[in-house]
C-alpha cells in the first residue's frame, strides 16, 4: 500500500527544474564567488605576465654594475646609450656554404629579412588557402568533399618528426636555404585558415555570382571581384596574425634559411653570445626591447582587426 | 528547335569545360605542394627510417638497423628517449588539466563582458604578440636573477631546470584560445540564454549547461589536435639552454631537432626518422581514441 502511494506520488510530482529553485540565494552565492575568484586569478596572472616585461623595461636603461648588484631596484642614472649600442651590435655572422664566405648581416639586414620572411610567407599562404577555399566552397566537382576531409584529416592524424625528412627533401631539391623558394613553396593550400575561409565562404550567397555571370562575367571576374573583397576583413585579420607569427619565427630561420638570419633569430644570437661578446645584461635586454616594442606598436594597432570572425568548427564530417 | 538544343548543350559543355579549366587552375599548384611537401615528405621520412644518410645526401638500405639503434638507447639505463617520452607525457597532462579549465573559465567570463575582460584579453595575447622567444628570454633572466631579490629563494633555474620548463609552459599557457572561445560562444543563441535567465539560472549554471556544450566541438578540435603533441610537445628548453639544455629537461621535439640542426645533422637523419616512425605509429591510435572519447561525450552529438 505505501509502496503504491509512493508510486503514485512519484508519477504526479513536478519535474524538477534544470536549474534548481528560481528564488534559491546558493547558487548565486557560488557563482558569485566562483567567479569572483576567477576576476582574481586573471588580475593575477596579468599582473605576472607584465612584471618580466616591466621589469626588462627598467632593466634595459641600468647600467652593468647597478644591475649586477640591485637587479631589481630602479637605475640611479638612465643609460639609453645601452639601446644605441644594442642597434650598433645587433649582428650575425654567417657562414654561407653556396658562396663559401663569411657574411655579416646588420640590424638593418636583419629587418629587411624580417620583413620579406613575415609578409611574403603570409601573403602566399592566405592567396594559396583563398585559391583552394573558394572552389570547394562554391562549386560541386568530383573530389571536393575528399579535398575537405583530408584537410581534416591532416590535421588530426599526427606525422610525428618530419623534420628529417623535409631536410632532406628540400636539401635534395635544391631549395634548401633559399628564402623566395621557401616562401614559394612552403605554404600549404590545405590548413587551418583553409577551414576558416570555407566556413566564411560557404556563408556568403552565390546569388551575386549568378547576377555577374548574367552580366557576362567569367568564373575567375567574379571571385576575384565579388568575393576575394567580401572576404578582404577575414583575410586582414588573418594576415595580421600570420605576419606577426612570423616575425617573431626563429627556429624555421635556424632549421631551413640559415643563410637569412631575421630580426628574431638576430636577437637570439645576440643573447647566446653574449658572454662571449661581453655584452652586458642590461644591454641584451635593451636589444630584447628593439625587436619587442615594433612589434607591440603594431599590435595595439591592429589587434582590432584580428580579434573579428575567428571561429573554428568541429571535425564531425 | 533541334538547332537551338544542341547548340544550348554545346553552350553548357563549353561552360563545363571553361569551369573545369578554371577549377583546375585553381587547385594545380596548391595539390602539387601537397603532393610533394605533406605526402611525398611523409613517404620520405618513412623510407628514411630504413636508409642511412651521408653528409653528401647518400643513402644505402640498411634495413632494421635504426630501429635496433633506438631500440637500444631506449632500453640502456638511464635512457635519455625515455626521459623524453616522460616529461613530454607530463608536460602534456599538465598543461591539458591546467589549461582545459583555465581557458574556457576565461573565455566565459570574457564571453560575458565582465569588466576589465577586453583588456585582459588584449595584454594576456601581449606575450605571443612580442614574441614568445622575447618572453622566454626575459623569464629566463628573470628567473636567473630572482635569488638576488629573495636570497631564501632556490636557484630553480640551475637547480631544478625542469620544473622551471613546467612552470614556465603552464603559466604562458593559461589563458590559451581567448580568440576562438569567446567568439563561438557568441554564437549561442540569444534566446535560450535569456530562457535560461528566466528560469533562474546562475552564470556558473549557464556555463555548464549551455556553453560548455556549445563549444564541445571546438574544444574537441583543439584536444585532438594537441593530442599529436602528446610527445612532441615544445618547450622553452632551447631557449633557456640552447644545444647545452641539461638531461633532465629533454623532450623529443628537443631531441630531434637539435639532432636534425647541428653539423654533419645529415648523419642522424635515419636514425630521427626511425624515432619519428615508432612515435607516429603510437600517437596515431591515441589520437583516433581520443577522439572517440571526446564524441561520444559531446552532449550536441547524439
Amino acid at each position: 500500500m505505501i509502496k503504491e502511494k509512493e508510486k503514485m506520488r512519484a508519477k504526479t510530482a513536478k519535474p524538477t527544474p534544470l536549474y534548481g529553485d528560481r528564488n534559491s540565494r546558493a547558487k548565486y552565492v557560488v557563482s558569485g564567488i566562483v567567479f569572483g575568484l576567477l576576476g582574481v586569478i586573471m588580475v593575477v596572472y596579468v599582473i605576472s605576465l607584465l612584471i618580466p616585461l616591466l621589469w626588462t623595461i627598467m632593466s634595459s636603461l641600468n647600467d652593468s654594475y647597478g644591475f649586477s648588484m640591485r637587479p631589481f631596484a630602479f637605475p640611479k642614472e638612465l643609460h639609453w646609450d645601452n639601446f644605441a649600442y644594442a642597434f650598433k651590435q645587433l649582428e650575425v655572422e654567417i657562414w654561407v656554404f653556396s658562396t663559401q664566405k663569411l657574411i655579416k648581416y646588420s640590424y638593418l639586414n636583419m629587418f629587411l629579412y624580417s620583413v620579406i620572411y613575415a609578409a611574403g610567407l603570409t601573403i602566399v599562404g592566405l592567396v594559396m588557402n583563398f585559391i583552394c577555399a573558394y572552389p570547394i566552397a562554391k562549386y560541386k566537382f568530383f573530389g571536393r568533399k575528399f579535398l575537405y576531409n583530408l584537410t581534416i584529416i591532416m590535421m588530426i592524424v599526427p606525422v610525428v618528426g618530419s623534420l628529417p625528412a623535409n631536410l632532406y627533401v628540400r636539401r635534395v631539391l635544391g631549395i634548401y636555404d633559399n628564402i623566395w623558394l621557401y616562401i614559394l613553396t612552403t605554404p600549404g593550400g590545405f590548413t587551418f585558415n583553409f577551414l576558416l575561409l570555407y566556413g566564411f565562404i560557404k556563408g556568403l550567397s552565390w546569388n551575386y555570382a549568378e547576377s555577374a555571370f548574367i552580366d557576362g562575367a567569367s568564373d575567375f571576374r567574379v571571385m576575384v571581384s565579388i568575393y576575394l573583397p567580401m572576404c578582404m576583413p577575414l583575410l586582414t585579420g588573418l594576415f595580421l596574425l600570420g605576419f606577426v607569427g612570423s616575425w617573431n619565427d626563429y627556429t624555421t630561420i635556424i632549421t631551413y634559411l640559415p643563410s637569412t638570419p631575421n630580426l628574431a633569430y638576430g636577437v637570439y644570437i645576440f643573447d647566446q653570445y653574449a658572454v662571449v661578446k661581453r655584452h652586458t645584461e642590461p644591454q641584451v635586454l635593451a636589444a630584447f626591447l628593439l625587436l619587442a616594442v615594433p612589434t607591440a606598436a603594431f599590435w595595439v594597432f591592429a589587434q582590432r582587426f584580428a580579434l573579428r570572425s575567428m571561429v573554428i568548427g568541429g571535425l564531425k564530417e | 528547335m533541334q538547332r537551338q538544343q544542341t547548340g544550348i548543350k554545346m553552350n553548357r559543355h563549353r561552360y563545363s569545360i571553361r569551369r573545369g579549366v578554371f577549377i583546375g587552375a585553381l587547385l594545380a599548384w596548391p595539390l602539387i605542394q601537397l603532393a610533394i611537401f605533406y605526402f611525398y615528405v611523409n613517404f620520405e621520412s618513412f623510407f628514411l627510417a630504413f636508409r642511412s644518410v651521408d653528409t653528401e645526401l647518400n643513402t644505402i638500405w640498411v634495413g632494421f638497423s635504426n630501429f635496433k639503434t633506438v631500440w637500444q638507447d631506449i632500453t640502456k639505463p638511464g635512457s635519455v628517449i625515455l626521459l623524453g617520452l616522460r616529461n613530454g607525457i607530463i608536460l602534456w597532462v599538465a598543461q591539458f588539466l591546467i589549461h582545459t579549465p583555465s581557458s574556457l573559465l576565461f573565455a566565459f567570463m570574457i564571453y560575458k563582458k565582465y569588466r576589465g575582460t577586453n583588456l585582459f584579453r588584449v595584454l594576456v595575447l601581449l606575450p605571443s604578440i612580442i614574441s614568445g622567444m622575447l618572453v622566454a628570454l626575459m623569464f629566463k633572466m628573470f628567473i636567473i636573477n630572482l635569488p638576488k631579490l629573495i636570497p631564501s629563494m632556490p636557484d630553480i633555474y640551475n637547480d631544478r631546470p625542469f620544473f622551471t620548463c613546467l612552470f614556465y609552459s603552464v603559466w604562458m599557457g593559461l589563458a590559451g584560445n581567448v580568440i576562438v572561445y569567446p567568439n563561438v560562444m557568441n554564437g549561442a543563441d540569444p534566446s535560450i540564454r535569456e530562457s535560461a535567465r528566466l528560469e533562474g539560472a546562475s552564470s556558473l549554471q549557464e556555463f555548464w549547461y549551455i556553453v560548455l556544450p556549445l563549444v564541445m566541438p571546438t574544444f574537441t578540435t583543439f584536444t585532438v589536435t594537441s593530442v599529436a603533441t602528446l610527445f612532441m610537445g615544445s618547450g622553452p628548453q632551447f631557449l633557456f639552454w640552447g644545444y647545452n639544455a641539461p638531461d633532465e629537461v629533454m623532450n623529443l621535439n628537443y631531441w630531434i631537432f637539435t639532432k636534425s640542426t647541428q653539423e654533419n645533422a645529415a648523419l642522424e637523419y635515419g636514425y630521427n626518422s626511425a624515432l619519428s616512425l615508432l612515435l607516429t605509429l603510437i600517437t596515431i591510435p591515441v589520437t583516433f581514441g581520443v577522439k572517440a572519447i571526446m564524441e561520444k561525450a559531446d552532449p550536441m552529438n547524439d
